[in-house]
């Protein structure tokens, strides 16, 4: 059993989040199954495995997974609990709000969903990383949120060597400064 | 003055939470540099930037996956007792019931192009020559979503046009959760509206129970504005 845990873990950190879909189909239908017992809403079970995938993978790409440990199922399944457990607490609250004011509730929600991450000066990096090549972009998805070292990066984009990305990182960021520069 | 090689090693390496005591204390000193400060929110600002847009890649795959589970089937054997052909009956009717599904699914965009209109500005419309800065209903009318998404909301007439804003921008699931709310308000101007686009919403998303449901009561209802479109989408929904 560790040995697969492992084999996933590497095939995570290799191939990125694809290498997530035998296990993704494996074990959502139990997942959605299990979670009946907290809400009978098959929307917020769905969103709820999909937040626990993401917070796994995540997880795998942070070096805190430890196959020896636990199972992928097991994190995944905890992971979902504690999501959703905790969004039906917060949902519950506004709804007592809702009949207060639904403006205000949808104004929370729409803030939640939008803002929750990002305020006005990442939304503007974010747009402006957006603009940049596509090679400059998955330089720094792989760099930022795949948390891949500068020799991982050589191999999966195939540079020469480790100063020619470094090179490159430098260039990708010069670029995204100058494109918020001429936004300001 | 751009900072050195080292400082910004230093500030990739915080970012991984990769620093030794002593670089951290390090870092610590070097922040009061504003210069330095500077850079090391910027770096923290693209970690966070990217890590919200490969999230959404990520469950874009996911909702993807969701359309594309396999179908298992159980082979019958020469020795079948009568439960088991009736096993292989329901799988039969199962199968074809799911390749339905998938005309229905692979017909679903065409007909959503066909139905689907951005809404029109019934409140604020621009008019000729108008140089005032734009409302968020007329952010909408001139197609700008995002802006539309980032203003605050005043009123439920705001939050329905960032519904829609929404779902132009291809955040179904939010846009359908705003207007659900909105389908059910019978005080609300615009309900009419909210279930239309809620249907094509579920339309798009391939979810044809919900969709046809919504559709059905449209339908029904000889007062709602959007009658007849929902009438003729259901005629050719069926037919598929």
């Amino acid at each position: 059993m560790t040995n697969e845990n492992l084999k996933l873990l590497e095939s995570i950190l290799q191939e990125g989040h694809q290498a997530l879909k035998p296990l993704y189909q494996e074990i959502k239908p139990a997942f959605l199954k299990y979670m009946q017992r907290y809400t009978p809403d098959p929307d917020i079970r769905l969103d709820a495995f999909h937040e626990a995938m993401l917070a796994f993978y995540e997880y795998c790409l942070a070096g805190k997974y430890n196959p020896d440990r636990s199972a992928p199922k097991t994190m995944v399944f905890m992971m979902g609990r504690a999501y959703l457990i905790n969004r039906l607490k917060l949902e519950q609250r506004n709804l007592y709000q809702e009949t207060e004011t639904i403006d205000s509730y949808i104004k929370y929600r729409v803030t939640q969903q939008y803002h929750s991450s990002l305020s006005e000066s990442e939304i503007l990096v974010r747009d402006a990383i957006l603009k940049l090549g596509d090679k400059c972009r998955l330089l720094l998805q792989l760099f930022f949120y795949r948390n891949y070292s500068i020799e991982a990066i050589m191999e999966n984009m195939k540079y020469k060597n480790e100063n020619v990305v470094s090179s490159h990182k430098s260039r990708c960021i010069k670029q995204l400064k100058e494109i918020l520069q001429a936004k300001s | 003055m751009a900072l050195s090689v080292q400082d910004i090693r230093l500030i990739e390496k915080h970012l991984k939470d990769e620093l030794s005591p002593e670089e951290q204390i390090t870092l610590e000193d070097k922040k009061k540099d504003p210069e330095f400060e500077a850079e090391l929110n910027l770096y923290l600002t693209i970690q966070k930037s990217t890590t919200n847009f490969s999230r959404l890649d990520v469950k874009k795959d996911f909702k993807a996956w969701d359309q594309d589970e396999p179908i298992r089937l159980n082979p019958l054997k020469s020795s079948t007792t009568w439960w088991k052909i009736a096993a292989g009956l329901v799988i039969l009717v199962g199968i074809v019931g799911l390749l339905n599904k998938f005309a229905f699914n692979s017909a679903a965009p065409d007909l959503y192009t066909q139905y689907y209109e951005p809404y029109p500005n019934l409140l604020d419309p621009i008019e000729k020559g108008e140089s005032t800065s734009p409302s968020l209903t007329q952010l909408y009318e001139l197609e700008n979503y995002e802006a539309v998404i980032s203003l605050p909301m005043t009123t439920a007439v705001d939050s329905f046009y960032v519904a829609l804003s929404f779902m132009e921008l291809g955040n179904q699931e939010f846009a359908t959760e705003l207007l659900q709310i909105f389908s059910r308000r019978e005080d609300f101007r615009f309900k009419d509206a909210a279930q239309w686009y809620l249907a094509l919403n579920f339309l798009r998303e391939g979810q044809t129970t919900l969709c046809k449901q919504f559709l059905m009561e449209i339908s029904i209802n000889e007062n709602h504005d959007f009658r007849n479109p929902a009438a003729e989408l259901l005629g050719k929904i069926g037919s598929n």
